[in-house]
Parts: structure tokens; sequence; C-alpha cells
């Protein structure tokens, strides 16, 4: 489909595009960097409406290290920003990890971690590292802000809890400390500009004194209509000895935190052992990093 | 033509290379021709299905809209290059999803976009057949009224059953390939208007400005000096392009609105309606003796080439030339089918019909060498053909036989020679590693069919020389590499070499740009031209001079007499050419030469080969199935090097496109629907994964060559899927039989070989 008689309407500051989100309520579409919505739009996926371009807002465009270890990332923030920012790189390196793999160069550079997040794709790339950090997405009305997890932002399959009135302005992270670490891990069907097939973060605290994980987290996403943590999985891996098999049984234990169907990337039972095996070689990784 | 190279084999930078760079370059799909009318193309719902109504009328009385075409507006109803068996529109039946039903010409891209959706068609739906096996029984459904078997054919040299009995190991295994899109960056494209002379013109994307044009006029029922058809600069081919596209829908639009129009299909349009490589099962049964010297191949292959013939017959005969390899082999019995179903339309893809047959024998190989415990590369040169030899189909093989060269050369690289110090630099233990060898064979010009071509070269005022050619500037550098051939041949400098190219007014027929050799011919041609030139301006110097023609000879722009005495600029030679109306200008012609077809077939063998070898390295993730090239060797046979650069763009742009062959290129179609019909899902190699590619030539000239070059174009794909298979093989022990190789696939056959937790 063509798209024609579209009105563009580019406000030049968050108050004055959260007054014409309130005023033209559910008759005009947040667009950011257009990596989704255009092609949406454009496939007859999302109805033909005027469009708000928030894109020049840069007063939404930071990523800033806060004295209480609080990172916060203003929503128009590109992936190429998140990757090569010294601050993300040091303190939330799983979310670095994963900015560097949304698509390629080009769609980095205009890709808005907002948009990941508000179009809610289950493969988006931001989400499971958001996930695994308990990132806070931190919501805009012209009636105010409003804080929601992250896991409790997502209702279902592109379901979320945000009203036609709101944007998202900001997400934000606790810094990862030096007993903390993560992997980030992305199967995909090529290296560049690949949609994930199962994509995943893991989140582990070390206890320094036993070697041992004393608190963790896994999420994964392209298996679930959102994505989804694997807490099975997590309980296997928190405060035990590690080895080969108990890696595998823990991670065999994500299916039971998945429902994943089959599409043209991958078939159902495809996703449910890249999940396994994936989480599988996330541990492996970080049991033999220094543990 | 022995002569000092002066322009021949330097890395000068295409001319087109910066415009193209900076975006000033203009294709057909960038022309918007003032007044234009935008077409568009109604194409089927259903993979088959009777026709029984077409309703344009509220189309036709939309706003905006100026004219909705049908059959009934096209007088010859039927075209195809060796069969007319395709519909400029369709008129009984439609046969796959894509098929043009009608087309919209508006004001505007919208009103013809809603006009689309107002043109009322009745289908009567009929049982579609899209599985080549199962099209092949009598009682399946007929795409065409003559049955599914488009062709079929069975060649036998020897006596494969004998040899079989006496082999000391025989290799049997069924192959599969899949259907390759040819992804241009530029879709099928188009402008058409009314020149100032009434002549109506197409300017479009494609192989053969002659032979487009001869598709418009026989459809269209017009004659053909009303006609031209322009080429410009192409956004990519690929052989994509050999067949009609755009053209005779544009025609059809400014014939008769008389207003010039535009036609560029969107890229869904292009995977779906463009014609694709051929899917294809093959059955091949190998043996060998124990010293590796090769007895017998017996080949079934079967080819889907969907709803139309387009170029299928003859892609089928390129598979069995080369189903063999470029090995000599003394029994061999090929069994051949061509079969229409109701699947998308498959043509020419670089390759044309051998990357699918190379897949198979080159696998074929590998397992013999395995079985036999010897190297694969000693197993290959040990039955390698060589010049003089006679090769399968009891033809001589005249020209140049670069192959034990290439694999000479790959024995002899360090990836194969310390291939196990490679595969161990892994650091996960999920992480396999593999090298792998593959050689590659395809004839280059038409093989048995007639093929001949012109050349015009003129000296201009200025003492420079125009050069017309039809041949098409796809991507490839042909007009650079035509530049140098002919500055070296009339001995001037690159720049003073002017290129005229594809436009059916202003060049002769330089017959098609395809089968790897359009330098090959108009290279020829261009010699015979250059030496009709020099001859003409010879006696013009000796008129000039007082002196002799014979004593003249030509360097940098001056005939120079044998004494060094006497120097003429080509500018004063010109001049005097004009002052005493001599006409500036000559026409080369080369025909290429060839040989009888063998029985069964339309046009092999052919008397000139192109060959190459390749090594692969490859890592797979044994967790996941996924298989990167880590490294790509490419060893073609070239003759001579025109262009070092071109040269190097060409092999390594075929090599990617071989990874991509191999591993994630994958038209998944179900029910007669493509479901991949963008770049999001139809997946092509990203630069991330193009992996280091190293080119090396054998460069042992074609002494019937320009300059001794032989055609590069399509060799460089052929070799790699084979290579990377034979790689993954060797990486984590399980044979891939079927490509794409895709990380799903591997997985589940690594799998199913080494049960759970991959293969550590
Ligand atoms: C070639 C290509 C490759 C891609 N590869 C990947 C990949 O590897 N991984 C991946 O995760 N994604 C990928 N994407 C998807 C896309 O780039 C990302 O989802 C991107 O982050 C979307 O951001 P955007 O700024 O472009 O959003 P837009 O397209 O502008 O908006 C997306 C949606 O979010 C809404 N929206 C945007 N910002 C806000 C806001 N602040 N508040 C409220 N609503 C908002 C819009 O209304 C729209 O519904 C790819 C896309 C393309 C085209």
């Amino acid at each position: 489909m063509l798209l024609y008689d579209i009105d563009v309407i580019t406000p030049s500051s968050l108050d004055e595009a959260l007054e014409i989100l309130s005023s033209r309520k559910g008759r005009v579409k947040v667009v950011a960097g257009g990596t989704d919505l255009i092609i949406q739009m454009k496939d007859g996926i999302i109805p033909r409406m005027d469009l708000l371009n928030i894109y020049g807002l840069d007063e939404l465009r930071y990523i800033k290290l806060d004295d209480n270890d609080v990172i916060r990332i203003g929503a128009l923030t590109s992936f190429s920003e998140i990757a090569g920012s010294e601050i993300i790189r040091r303190y939330a390196k799983i979310l670095a990890e994963a900015a560097s793999t949304v698509g390629s160069i080009q769609i980095m550079n205009k890709a808005s971690i907002g948009g990941n997040i508000v179009n809610a794709s289950p493969a988006a790339d931001s989400l499971p590292p958001l996930y695994a950090l308990d990132a806070i997405v931190k919501v805009a009305s012209s009636r105010g802000f409003r804080e929601v997890p992250i896991e409790s932002f997502y209702r279902g399959y592109k379901k979320l809890d945000l009203a036609e009135d709101e944007l998202v302005c900001e997400v934000r992270l606790r810094a990862m400390s030096d007993d903390e670490d993560g992997v980030f891990l992305k199967h995909g069907l090529r290296l560049g500009d690949a949609i994930a097939v199962v994509n995943a973060a893991i989140w582990v605290k070390r206890d320094n004194r036993s070697g041992l994980f004393s608190d963790a987290r896994v999420a994964l996403g392209a298996v679930a209509p959102t994505v989804v943590r694997a807490r099975r999985c997590e309980q296997l891996i928190i405060n035990r000895r590690l080895d080969d098999d108990s890696m595998w049984s823990a991670a065999r234990a994500v299916l039971e935190s998945i429902s994943p169907i089959d599409d043209v990337r991958g078939s159902a039972e495809y996703r449910r052992e890249m999940s396994v095996n994936l989480v599988y070689m996330g541990l492996w990784e970080l049991t033999h990093r220094s543990g | 033509m022995a002569q000092a190279q002066r322009w021949v084999g330097k890395p000068i930078p295409r001319r087109d290379a910066l415009e193209k760079a900076i975006g000033q370059a203009k294709y057909a799909s960038d022309l918007f021709p003032e007044g234009l009318l935008w077409g568009k193309v109604l194409r089927s719902k259903y993979p088959h299905a009777k026709i029984r109504r077409i309703d344009v009328s509220s189309a036709k009385s939309h706003p905006g809209v100026v004219a909705v075409f049908t059959h009934e507006d096209v007088p010859n109803n039927r075209y195809g290059l060796f069969n007319k068996d395709r519909p400029v529109l369709c008129d009984d039946k439609v046969r796959y999803i894509g098929d043009p039903i009608a087309v919209v010409a508006a004001e505007t891209p919208e009103a013809a976009e809603e006009a689309l959706g107002m043109i009322e068609v009745e289908y009567e739906p009929l049982p579609a057949v899209l599985d080549p096996l199962e099209a092949m029984k009598p009682e399946s459904p007929k795409v065409h009224e003559r049955g599914n078997i488009a062709r079929q054919t069975r060649i036998s040299f020897g006596d494969v059953e004998q040899a079989f009995r006496e082999a000391d190991v025989i290799v049997e295994n069924t192959y599969t390939v899949g259907t390759q899109i040819h992804a241009y960056l530029e879709t099928e494209a188009g402008i058409s208007y009314f020149d100032e002379n009434g002549r109506l013109t197409i300017v479009a994307g494609g192989q053969s400005p002659y032979r487009d044009r001869h598709e418009i006029c026989s459809t269209l029922n017009i004659p053909e000096d009303s006609v031209r058809v322009v080429i410009p600069h192409v956004g990519g081919a690929f052989g994509g392009k050999d067949d009609i596209s755009v053209q005779i829908h544009l025609a059809l639009i400014t014939l008769k609105t008389r207003r010039p129009a535009r036609l560029v299909w969107t890229r869904e349009e292009s995977t779906i309606a463009g014609t694709k490589r051929h899917a294809g099962i093959i059955r091949m049964k190998t043996a060998a003796r124990r010293d590796g010297v090769l007895l017998a191949n017996k080949t079934e292959i079967i080819y889907d080439t969907g709803a139309y013939e387009g170029l299928g017959p003859a892609v089928l005969d390129v598979a069995i030339e080369n189903c063999n390899g470029p090995y000599k082999i003394p029994n061999i019995d090929i069994s051949a089918t061509l079969v229409y179903t109701n699947n998308y339309v498959a043509s020419a893809f670089r390759g044309f019909g051998a990357p699918q047959v190379l897949f198979a024998i080159e696998s074929q190989l590998d397992a013999i060498a395995e079985r036999l415990n010897m190297d694969p590369i000693e197993l290959r040169l040990r039955n390698a053909l060589r010049r003089g030899d006679v090769g399968v189909f009891n033809n001589k093989l005249i020209g140049s036989v670069g192959i034990a060269k290439a694999l000479e050369i790959a024995a002899n690289h360090e990836l194969w020679r310390e291939r196990g110090r490679y595969k161990s630099e892994t650091a996960r233990p999920w992480i396999k590693r593999g090298v792998g060898v593959a050689s590659a064979i395809k004839g280059y010009t038409l093989g048995a069919l007639p093929d001949k071509g012109q050349v015009g070269v003129e000296l201009t005022r200025e003492g420079k020389f125009r050069v017309r050619v039809s041949s098409t500037e796809i991507g490839q550098g042909v007009l650079a590499a035509l530049a140098q051939v002919a500055a070296d041949m009339l001995r001037c400098g690159v720049d003073d070499i002017q290129l005229v190219f594809a436009d059916t007014l202003e060049t002769p027929d330089t017959s098609v740009t395809s089968a790897s050799r359009q330098l090959f011919l108009a290279g020829n041609a261009l010699a015979d031209a250059a030496r009709k030139m020099l001859d003409k301006m010879r006696h013009v110097a000796a008129g000039l001079s007082g002196e002799p023609p014979e004593v003249f000879d030509f360097l940098d722009g001056y005939a120079i007499s044998r004494d060094g005495k006497t120097r003429i600029s080509y500018a004063e030679i010109a001049r005097y050419m004009e002052n005493n109306n001599i006409p500036p200008h000559v026409v080369g012609e080369y025909e290429v030469p060839r040989v009888e077809p063998i029985p069964g077939t339309l046009e092999i063998p052919h008397l000139f080969y192109m060959f190459a070898a390749a090594l692969a390295l490859v890592e797979v993730n044994t967790l996941t199935g996924f298989a990167q090239v880590r490294k790509l060797v490419v060893i073609p046979d070239a003759g001579k090097v025109i262009n070092p650069q071109t040269f190097q763009g060409q092999i390594e742009g075929a090599a990617v496109q071989g990874i991509g062959y191999a591993l994630m290129e994958e038209a998944k179609i179900e029910n007669g629907i493509l479901k991949t019909q963008n770049f999001a899902t139809y997946l092509i190699p990203s630069i991330k994964d193009a992996p280091e590619i190293e080119v090396i030539p054998v460069e042992d000239g074609e002494e019937t060559g320009p300059f001794g070059a032989k055609g590069i174009g399509e060799i460089g794909i052929i070799p790699i899927a084979p290579a990377v298979a034979n790689a993954i093989k060797d990486a984590v022990g399980v044979r891939p039989t079927s490509i794409p190789i895709t990380p799903e696939k591997l997985y589940w056959l690594i799998r199913s070989k080494h049960g759970e937790k991959g293969s550590h």
C-alpha cells in the first residue's frame, strides 16, 4: 500500500507532544525512528492515520548514570548510542550487546529503544536484557508520569499497559556492580540484519566466597506472545554447583516457561530446542568466565 | 592479435563507479518522463484457475484512470524464447500466483493502485500441482494442454551398469536444491514514450535490447523498425532480466494511450513475478575404482520450471552438460526432465542450471574420497579434464582447460595444507570447523546454438573512437572492460574510447548479455572492427603522407611510419576522412565457433568452458545448526584478466551469492503462495555474512578470446555451495544433501546423527 494523504505533526517539545496526543487521542500515531511503524502502515498491519513525529525531541535522547547507581535512558536514544555508550557497556553490558545486534548499522542509527519497547515484538532484542535487568518503564501524559516494571508493562501479544494519550519517555535500570555478570544470546538466520529466532539474556549475581550464583534472572524472546522469564530455570542455577549436567537440566527447565509457534523463521520444535541450547551456552559462558 | 597491452590487465577504475557511488547514474527506475501514466499490474490470486470473466468497467471509470488493458488488447498473446507458452495478460487460465491479468494506466500511482482493487475477476479454481514429482504423473492436473513434461531427454555414453558391476566403490545420493531469487537492488523497471520521430521507445532494465524488441513487436504485432529499446544502467540482473518483465506492458500502455508511461515493480512483485533459479531433485550414482579413477556416473535430473518454460529448456541442457563435473568419466547416463507446475516461473540465473548439478557431483566426489580414504583434491586431480582430452560426450576439448591448475593451487594453499590447524582453532566445545573443496565447470557462449554479434566503431572528428555495442551494463563492468580492450586494439588512450551501449537505434546487435560471454563475443567482434578501422586509417595516412600504407603502425593516437619520421595524429586522419567523404565507421562481426548438438539436446556441447576450484572454511554451531563461512578461496580459470578490480568484484559477488544459495536463500512456497516476498524473510547474505575472500586467477590464456580472456561471470558461484557443504561434512560428520543448508535443517541433521546436545 502506498502512504499518502497523511499529515505529519512535528511537536517542538515533550509537553506539546503530550498535548497533541491527548487532544487527538486515537487519531494520531506516534512515530520515532519509524523503522517499525512505516513498514507496518505500508503493509496495512496497522491502520493508516496521521503521524505525531517525536523524532526531533532531543530532550528524550540521553543516557545518564545518577548517584544512586540508576541508569536512565531516554526513549528516543538510538541503538547506536546505546551500543557505544561507556555507561551501558560498563554497567548494563548485556543491553549494549543486544543493542549492537539490532538490524544493521543503518537500523541501529535510526531505531530507538522506546520504539523497540512499544512495538512490543516478542523478538525485540532490547527486551530480554531489560527483563533480566528488571527495568522500569517511565510513561508520560498530559496527566503526569507513571512508572511500570517492564514485566507488567506487557499484558499479552502486543498488549501494553499504555493508554492512547501516553508516551514512553524513559527506561530505567540499576547499574550492574562488579559481582554481577550477564550474557545476551541471539540466534538469527544470518549474521547481519537478522530478526531473532530465539534471543535470551541471563543476569547473575555471584557470591564471591562460594563462587555460586546467589541470584539470577533468565529471560527469553520470540518463544511466547511476550518476552518471558524462565523462573524454574533460575531456581535451578541459584546457589547450586553447576556442572555440565546440571547446566543442561537447568537449561531444559526453560521449556516450562515458553510456548513457541511455527513461523517463517522456524518451527516451534526448533525454537524449543534453541531456547534450551541458548540458555545452556549462556550458562557455559558465565561459569567459564570467573566463577 | 599479438600486440603490446597498455590497458588490458590494469586495475583501471570503472568509468561508471563514481557516478554510481554518488547517485548520478540513471537507472530505468530513476526516469520520470513528463506527463507520464503510472502503470500497475493486476496479478492472479490463485495458483491455478480458469478465468471465467474479467470486468474492468468500474476500474476504468475510477477518477484518474486512463485505461485498463486485458488480453483482448494483445494481438498475439503468447511469448517465450523457446516455446511461446506465456501470455502477456492471462486469458483462459492463470497458472501461478502472480500471473498478470490486467494492466492499469492512471494519472497517479494511487489511482492506479485503487483501480486494481476494482477489477473484477471471476475465477474457477482448479487443483494446483506444486510438487514436480506429482506433476510428472499422467493423472495430475495439467498446467498446459500439452501436459506437465515440458522437456524430457536421455543421454548416455558407454555402459554405466557394466561399470557399476566392476566398480570398487559406488556412492548413491538424492540431492534437493531450492529456489533462488535474484534479489537485485533494482527491481524490474522501465518507462515508455514516443520519441520525436514518433518511434515507440522503451527504456527498461534488461539483458538484450534486440530480443526484448522482438518480444514486444511479435506480441503487439507492430513492425520492429517502429520500436526502439534502450537498456540504461541496470541495477543487477544475474539472468533475471533475460526474460520479459515490464517491456510489453509498457509498450501496450503507450501504444494505446499515446502517452508516456512508467512501470516499476515493487519488491514483492519482483520476488513473485520475476523469474527464479530452478528448484530440483538430482539423483546420482557414481562409481570409482580403488585407485580413485571414476568409472561411471548415472544422473537423474528433475527441474521445476514453474508455470512457464522461460529459458528452462536451455537451463536443462546446461545441467545435463555439467552434471559430471570437470572430469573424465567413460560411462555416463543422464535422464533429465523439465516439469511444469503451478509454482513460480524459473528461468535464467547465474550458473544457468549448473550450480544445482555441481552441488550434487562435487558432494559425490567428496563422498568417494572419504570411502577411498583419499585426499579429496588428489581424487579430483586424478580425474580432471585437461586440454585436448575427450569429454564425456565424446567432445574434444580444444579450448583452455584450467581446472587441474586451479586444483593444484588449491592443494598448495595454506588453508588446505594447514587445515588441521584451522580446524582446531575453535573456542567453544559446540563450535566445529571444517574445510571443504569443490570444482566447477560451465560452458560459456551459447554452445551449439548459432551466436553472432556485431560491434560498431567510429572515428570522431577529434580523433577519438565511439564504440557501439548492444551489450548491457548490468553491473558486471563489461563497458569498462570493453573500453580497455578497444584502447589496446585501436592503440589509443582508454579515455579516448566512448561507449554507446544497448540501444536498438544507436548500436548494432551484439547479441544477448548472458552466458558469461559478452566480453568474449563483443571483444572478438571489436577486434574485427578494429582491424577494419586501422586498415582504413592506414590508407588515409598513406594518402596524407604519400608513403605506402604498409609502413604505418599505430601508437598512442598516431599513425607512425616504420622509420618514425612521419607521425600523423588520429585527429588529422579524421579530418581528412571528413573532407574526403570517407565514412568514418566500420562494423566488426564475430560468429562464435560451435559444433553440432549431440542428439537429444538443444545446444550442447560447448566448445568453450570456464572452470574454477574453491576452498571453504566453515564454522558450525552444533547447538543451533548455524553455519558460518569464515574464509573462501576461489580460483577461477580466467584465461586473461582484463581488469583485476572488475574481476575481483565479479568473483567476490558471485561467491557471496553462492553463500546465500548454499546456506540461507530459500524461497518458501506453500500451496503456491510465496511466503518470502521481501528481504525481511527472503534472506540474502548481509555484509557481516561475507567472509574474507581470496581470489586467485589462473591465467593460461584462451587463444580465441580477446587478449586471451574467457568468460568469468557465472563460474564464481558454482563451486561455492558444494565447497561449503563439503566443509560442513568435514566439520560435523554429516553430509548435507539439501540446499539451502539453513540452521534448522542442519540442526536436525546433526541431531539425527549425534543425538541430543549436539556433537560434543
Ligand atoms: C531492516 C530492519 C531490521 C531490524 N532488525 C531488528 C533487530 O535485529 N532487532 C530488533 O529488536 N528490532 C529490529 N527491527 C525493528 C525496529 O528497528 C526496532 O523495533 C526499533 O527499535 C523501533 O524503533 P523506532 O524508533 O524505529 O520505532 P517506530 O517505528 O517509530 O515506532 C514503533 C512503534 O512504537 C511506537 N512508539 C515509538 N516511540 C514511542 C514512544 N516513545 N512512546 C510511545 N510509543 C512509541 C510507535 O507508535 C510504533 O507503534 C528491525 C527493523 C528493520 C526495518
